[in-house]
């Protein structure tokens, strides 16, 4: 039997048997790199965030449903039976794809003992007000901010000194 | 033709992984995803199906993770073959057929529009789940003997993800 060996310029001899293995190597890799489809990319290009959020809600709602109905240990026969619903019509409503009226999510509230539509929770928006200051201790515009942060505020802005005292007018 | 399962990032997040199959489609020049095709195919006629399906995947993977209600289970013909398609949205008809080995994982493929009864009378729905099914069967071959297996955070399918090596 000869020699197998194969000359590679900068890397001396390497046996048959081994460049096989590295070419196979190679091989695979360049499947893998040869990969440069963006058509995935381009698609969601087309998503607005306002439409994944909306996506995203409906899937959740389903999903609170879901696991509500299973902690209560209803198969999904036993919830269209409590709702008075075809099965055809639970299968929708837990796909994610349905767009629910609120008629029909008071239903599933009542019957499943969840809450899905929070209107009654705290408004955590954020709240400008106006106010006048008349102090001897403030003396400057960073004793204001001091201010408003010990007393639960988050931010000062549009502050107008008037002779002595400061006014935050936003 | 060389095949190999590929995470896609754009849809994967921290609920489930989402992973197509990748295709040789000229050796060493180009490769494309089973879903990539199915983009291709249907874009021109089905792009609002096709961008609702992509929410939709975005979702199962940064939201929800994949639960049994979004997809139509048992598309497959084999019992444990975990063949299945993403819900079709009321209405619209534009089917994709995928592999749900867990609630953090799916395995998107390729589909086209129902208008049959049944996916056997139409020649593309039945080549797509035909795919999937083979896909599953070397998957789960692959798990069973331990050359494939999950990540320890449920995530991740890690070890040999080959589909068709040659």
């Amino acid at each position: 039997m000869g020699f197998h060996i194969w000359v590679i310029p900068g890397r001396g001899f390497v046996h048959f048997k081994n460049l096989s293995k590295m070419a196979k190597a190679k091989h695979i890799d360049d499947f893998e790199a040869a990969y440069h489809d963006d058509s995935i990319d381009s698609l969601m290009a087309g998503v607005t965030p306002e439409q994944q959020e909306e996506t995203d809600v409906k899937m959740l709602l389903a999903s609170k449903i879901y696991k509500a109905m299973k902690g209560k240990g209803w198969t999904q026969t036993r919830f269209a039976e409590e709702a008075n619903q075809h099965m055809s019509v639970i299968s929708k409503w837990l796909s994610g794809t349905h767009n629910f009226t609120v008629e029909t999510l008071l239903n599933i509230q009542r019957l499943l003992g969840i809450r899905l539509m929070d209107i009654e929770g705290p408004d955590t928006s954020v709240m400008f007000i106006k106010l006048s200051i008349t102090s001897s201790t403030i003396s400057a515009e960073g004793d204001i901010h001091k201010w408003i942060y010990e007393n639960g505020g988050m931010a000062a802005s549009g502050i107008e000194v008037r002779k002595e005292s400061y006014k935050v007018v936003s | 033709m060389r095949s190999k399962l590929k995470l896609i990032e754009r849809f994967s997040g921290p609920k489930a992984s989402v992973y197509s199959i990748l295709e040789e489609t000229a050796v060493g020049i180009s490769s494309e995803l089973m879903f990539d095709r199915f983009i291709k195919r249907y874009r021109k006629d089905f792009e609002v199906e096709l961008l609702d399906i992509a929410r939709r995947l975005h979702s199962l993977g940064n939201k929800t993770g994949c639960l049994d209600v979004f997809f139509k289970m048992d598309e497959g013909l084999e019992v444990d073959d975990m063949v299945c398609a993403l819900y079709d949205v009321p209405d619209k008809h534009l089917r994709l057929f995928c592999i749900r080995p867990s609630e953090q994982m799916v395995i998107i493929g390729d589909g086209g529009p129902k208008t049959t009864r049944t996916w056997q009378e139409d020649a593309q729905l039945t080549k797509s789940v035909g795919d999937m099914m083979q896909v599953s069967q070397i998957l789960r071959a692959k798990m069973n003997n331990r050359d494939t297996w999950v990540s320890t955070s449920g995530l991740y399918l890690e070890g040999d993800l080959y589909i068709s090596k040659t």
